[in-house]
């Protein structure tokens, strides 16, 4: 049996709070384990309850510490979905942002939803299996050379933001961030030899 | 949560990890049954901002939950301070010396254990630039900042560093040193094949958490409670002098 995925709700309005936890709470792997209206308290839940994912308003985590929030997030790896007004807030987001908007209709912010959460429990998945692929292992024999990203994609003939996808994929399946980490990783496992590295 | 009526010797037995902490502060074991209080005072120690330290090492989100008021910056600095040494003269040395036994009981994989041990040489050396990069320029710069705050002064230098560099641009740049840490655990924990010797590369692995730890806890401290501090200093030193920052934040 999977454990239900954990939600916080974090919005100044009560009555938003009340209907985003009605419509998750829809949801049965889903389980709102707090509703908050201010830093303080996000905080401590984040870090004692490690949520699945926060929900919160676009204004109202503009005004948080966000480099400690991020970290914490990062830390509790709980990912953040941001609510917004499409109407008033003149907003850009990125591929990797997740978020809702307030005006949608019942079934579209359900769905949203649901990418969401699949999306994630798809990352979940792949992350568990830490064998790197072939294509994997050729990008990574690169960087330990101490090849760019640049030069990776010329050598491979891929683009760079391919490269940089492999290199986040390489990270998250080793746990090993840094460049010399992932160089002696390398040497561990034969993909290269201690002599190439040197050069 | 630790208040100053406890026994300190309880704070040790709930947290054994306060002991390098607690000889950070200058206080040796063998204090009976004193309080925390009494110990302090002994040592004169702040109580106050001994418990801050000695929670906030405890507790994970202390510093979220409590106002700290009751002790200067110069006491933060010289805890930070100590904090350094603690690092360079002894857990650095630790890890560097488990390292090399490592190697020396190690019949297969000597090789590899040469590689991680040239990796901390690049962990340590990261962490001591950081190192002098605070006890250079940053500890300087705050304790000149709360000088100015106390004695309503403010030298011609330090106005112009202030237009230059605030402790908003010293958050910005505190950078992670953390990261190859927690590569260096995981390369032996998980990649490094295993070794014929358990001891030492078990008790470099604990040196390496508590070290972990104790950074972390120290960023906290400087992040949390010496940066805000600042901040509000500064603040009031940028209105009250009529200081105009030079660089525009994009914020």
């Amino acid at each position: 049996m999977m454990s239900k995925l954990k939600f916080i709700i974090a919005d100044k309005s009560f009555l938003v709070r009340r209907g985003l936890v009605c419509t998750i709470e829809e949801f049965e792997s889903f389980e709102v384990v707090r509703e908050l209206d201010n830093e303080k308290s996000l905080f401590k839940a984040i870090a004692k309850l490690s949520p699945d994912f926060v929900i919160i308003n676009l204004n109202f985590y503009k005004s948080l510490r966000l480099k400690e929030f991020n970290s914490l997030t990062k830390k509790n790896k709980t990912k953040i979905i941001k609510l917004i007004d499409k109407n008033k807030d003149d907003v850009f987001f990125n591929e990797t942002d997740y978020y809702i908007d307030i005006n949608d209709s019942k079934s579209n912010i359900i769905n949203q939803i649901k990418d969401i959460t699949e999306q994630f429990l798809k990352s979940e998945k792949t992350s568990k299996n830490s064998i790197l692929s072939n294509r994997e292992k050729d990008v990574l024999r690169h960087i330990a050379l101490g090849l760019t990203n640049k030069e990776v994609a010329d050598k491979l003939f891929i683009s760079i933001h391919t490269v940089v996808s492999h290199r986040k994929n390489i990270t998250k399946k080793l746990d090993i961030h840094t460049v010399s980490g992932l160089t002696i990783y390398a040497i561990l496992n034969k993909i290269i030899d201690i002599e190439s590295s040197k050069s | 949560m630790f208040t100053k009526d406890m026994k300190m010797a309880d704070l040790i037995h709930k947290n054994y990890l306060l002991l390098s902490i607690i000889s950070r502060f200058g206080i040796p074991l063998g204090f009976g049954d004193k309080s925390v209080e009494e110990v302090c005072n002994d040592y004169k120690v702040n109580t106050y901002f001994f418990l801050d330290i000695v929670n906030s090492c405890s507790y994970e989100s202390y510093f979220t939950d409590v106002q700290h008021k009751h002790f200067s910056i110069v006491s933060i600095v010289s805890y930070l301070r100590k904090t350094h040494k603690f690092y360079n003269d002894q857990i650095v040395p630790e890890i560097q010396c488990l390292i090399t036994n490592l190697y020396q009981n190690c019949f297969q994989q000597k090789d590899n254990v040469k590689l991680l041990f040239n990796f901390f040489e690049e962990y340590k050396n990261e962490l001591l630039i950081h190192i002098k990069r605070e006890e250079d320029i940053v500890y300087p710069y705050v304790l000149d900042i709360e000088k100015a705050y106390e004695t309503k002064k403010i030298s011609k230098e330090l106005t112009e560093q202030m237009k230059n560099y605030s402790i908003k641009d010293y958050l910005n740049e505190h950078s992670d040193i953390e990261e190859k840490l927690l590569d260096l655990k995981n390369l032996i924990i998980k990649y490094l094949p295993p070794t014929s010797d358990f001891k030492y590369r078990n008790k470099v692995l604990v040196k390496l958490f508590q070290l972990e730890k104790d950074v972390n806890d120290h960023s906290s401290i400087e992040e949390k409670v010496m940066a805000p501090k600042i901040f509000d200093m500064e603040n009031f030193l940028f209105s009250h002098f009529s200081i105009v920052k030079l660089n525009i934040d994009d914020e």
